[in-house]
């Protein structure tokens, strides 16, 4: 009895100990930066002088600027762009790959090319592709109407639809973590289905995808919150332009700090893409069935 | 029956059909803008501008001479290669202790520590630029490689902790009572059989964190002012303002900035792959 106590008490601390580091990393970069926001999202504070308490004005003020609410519109319709179209290319691409076709090596080491590449390189990458005069896809489309002059980044008609296909097609990372999930289904099933007469698309459609439910969740989840944060390209690029068809929640606190010194207010958009990355991951928690432990 | 297979036949073959289709597209949108930049690197301003599918004639190398000369780019290779390494061998080791804990120790607040680690992934780092500048400021990291580092490390949580907490989830259980059985303490068993049968997720968690750290720009560029601890991501930035009227050095300087990363990539590649492979085979 005592000495089952006492492993107790070893095993207290060995489980501590595990824990530790990653829970000193969450509270440094996390949980203290965190607390920083929200205390200054009721504030009005530039940074240099005392923070000035003001209640919800800066949320009150956030839903009457008109900048705010494009931004919001934009991320919203960009985690939907990621949750319906990018996570599903990159599956079908893992589904595709995961039969080992001829080339599927190359085509998989190319795929991860522009994820290794940095997104401020894929942003200058995409700018020539858009550039007006020399970009090679106005030379492309004049070779079928020769007055093509379309300045995808800088009109507004096109600047929203340009910068999505900035990232939309590249799912490498989901189609990355869906061939190692494919890997490790048990041939036996595949088998099976076989002797049952099943093709290869009833095969994803009733064997692959349901097994991929989980990992497909996680994608959806990754995809859809670094589309929340989505920085870079567009700071590269539009930085939110022409007028505010391209800003984001980010582009606009990176904006409200930088040009404007307004740090609570920033903070304030923070915390709204905060609740908003909460609200679809427990969405998508239910709607994949992820809280259920297997293995347990 | 010998009919109904024929039909699965014919209809698996038109699937892998569009899965050609689906495998074209892919390697067409990832390669052609690089080879079309490629070539564009070597031709002359004029060239550019006459027409955008031109072989350059004459090779030039005006573009990179420029783009060298403006820019440090080899100590800032450096700098980068320093910072995203030690990020991933720091996330790969305190991270991989906790997910395995979390996955499989049975404590008290065991599922409230994870959703609290897991919260990361919502926290939007990008609008918290301002409480995470004065943190790096208090802690004296301001301007320096180590507080690029630990940021980075706490950006890698998320993706981590889950990667490697779903693998170590679907390892059987059996393995570690055996483990146990044979005298293995817990630590010996962690480090001597449950890491080495992760390898996949370790390869992937360490991809992911390498590829996140090298790329990062904002923080890069907030957190660091002397050239020493400048990061390769904000050479882009610097050579889009400078050249933005003259287009053969900014080709040439994003061949520059692209191409240690595709070599590294190219590299590295087969040993993640086949770790990954491996490691799916044995699980």
């Amino acid at each position: 009895m005592k000495k089952s106590h006492a492993s107790k008490w070893k095993r207290g601390i060995t489980i501590t100990l595990f824990l530790l580091p990653a829970l000193v990393m969450f509270a440094l970069v996390y949980l203290w930066p965190l607390c920083l926001s929200v205390v200054s999202s009721f504030t009005k504070w530039n940074g240099f002088e005392p923070m000035q308490f003001i209640g919800f004005k800066n949320y009150t003020d956030l839903f009457q600027d008109s900048n705010f609410t494009a931004a919001l519109w934009n991320t919203l319709k960009w985690g939907l762009c990621a949750a319906f179209i990018h996570v599903p290319f990159g599956v079908i691409v893992a589904l595709v790959l995961s039969r080992k076709p001829r080339g599927w090596k190359f085509v998989r080491s190319s795929f991860m090319i522009p994820n290794i590449i940095s997104q401020s390189g894929m942003a200058i990458l995409f700018m020539f592709i858009f550039k007006p005069d020399a970009g090679i896809l106005n030379s492309i489309l004049r070779i079928f109407n020769p007055d093509c002059n379309i300045n995808w980044l800088y009109d507004p008609k096109y600047a929203f639809g340009a910068v999505t296909n900035m990232w939309l097609w590249f799912a490498a990372v989901i189609t990355l973590i869906t061939v190692s999930e494919l890997l490790s289904i048990s041939p036996e099933l595949y088998e099976a289905a076989k002797i049952d007469g099943a093709n290869e698309f009833q095969t994803d459609l009733f064997i692959n995808i349901p097994l991929l439910k989980r990992i497909i969740g996680t994608g959806v989840i990754i995809a859809v919150t670094s589309v929340f944060k989505m920085f870079d390209v567009i700071f590269m690029t539009t930085n939110g332009g022409p007028g505010n068809t391209t800003i984001n929640l980010a582009v606009m606190a990176v904006n409200s700090i930088v040009t404007q010194n307004k740090y609570g207010y920033a903070n304030a958009i923070g915390l709204v893409t905060l609740v908003l990355g909460a609200v679809v991951m427990g969405t998508v928690n239910k709607a994949f069935g992820m809280s259920k432990e297997t293995g347990e | 029956m010998a009919n109904k297979k024929i039909k699965r036949d014919v209809s698996s073959r038109v699937y892998r059909a569009i899965g050609y289709v689906f495998m074209a597209f892919v390697v067409l949108i990832s390669i052609a803008p690089l080879i079309w930049v490629f070539l564009s690197s070597f031709k002359t301003n004029n060239e550019i501008l006459e027409s955008a599918f031109t072989i350059p004639k004459t090779p030039s190398f005006v573009g990179y001479q420029i783009a060298f000369e403006t820019a440090n780019i080899p100590m800032r290779f450096l700098t980068s290669l320093l910072v995203a390494t030690a990020t991933t061998v720091i996330s790969l080791i305190i991270y991989s202790m906790a997910a395995y804990v979390l996955a499989r120790c049975k404590f008290r607040l065991r599922g409230a520590v994870f959703a609290l680690l897991i919260s990361s992934m919502l926290i939007p780092s990008n609008a918290m630029i301002q409480p995470i500048y004065s943190t790096v400021q208090a802690l004296g990291l301001y301007d320096t490689k180590a507080g690029l580092i630990l940021i980075y490390t706490g950006f890698s949580m998320s993706m981590c902790l889950f990667l490697m907490r779903s693998f170590f989830l679907s390892i059987p259980k059996e393995l570690e009572e055996a483990a146990y059985i044979e005298g293995a303490g817990f630590y010996r068993t962690f480090f001597k059989i449950m890491l080495p049968i992760s390898k996949p997720a370790l390869a992937s968690s360490a991809v992911m964190t390498f590829i996140g750290a090298w790329n990062e720009l904002l923080y890069a560029l907030l957190l660091t002012s002397k050239e020493v601890n400048r990061t390769l991501p904000l050479t882009m930035k610097y050579f889009t303002s400078m050249f933005s009227f003259n287009y053969t050095p900014m080709f040439a300087a994003l061949v520059m900035c692209i191409v240690p990363t595709i070599l590294v990539y190219v590299l590295l590649q087969n040993q993640i792959m086949e770790s990954m492979v491996a490691g799916a085979m044995k699980g």
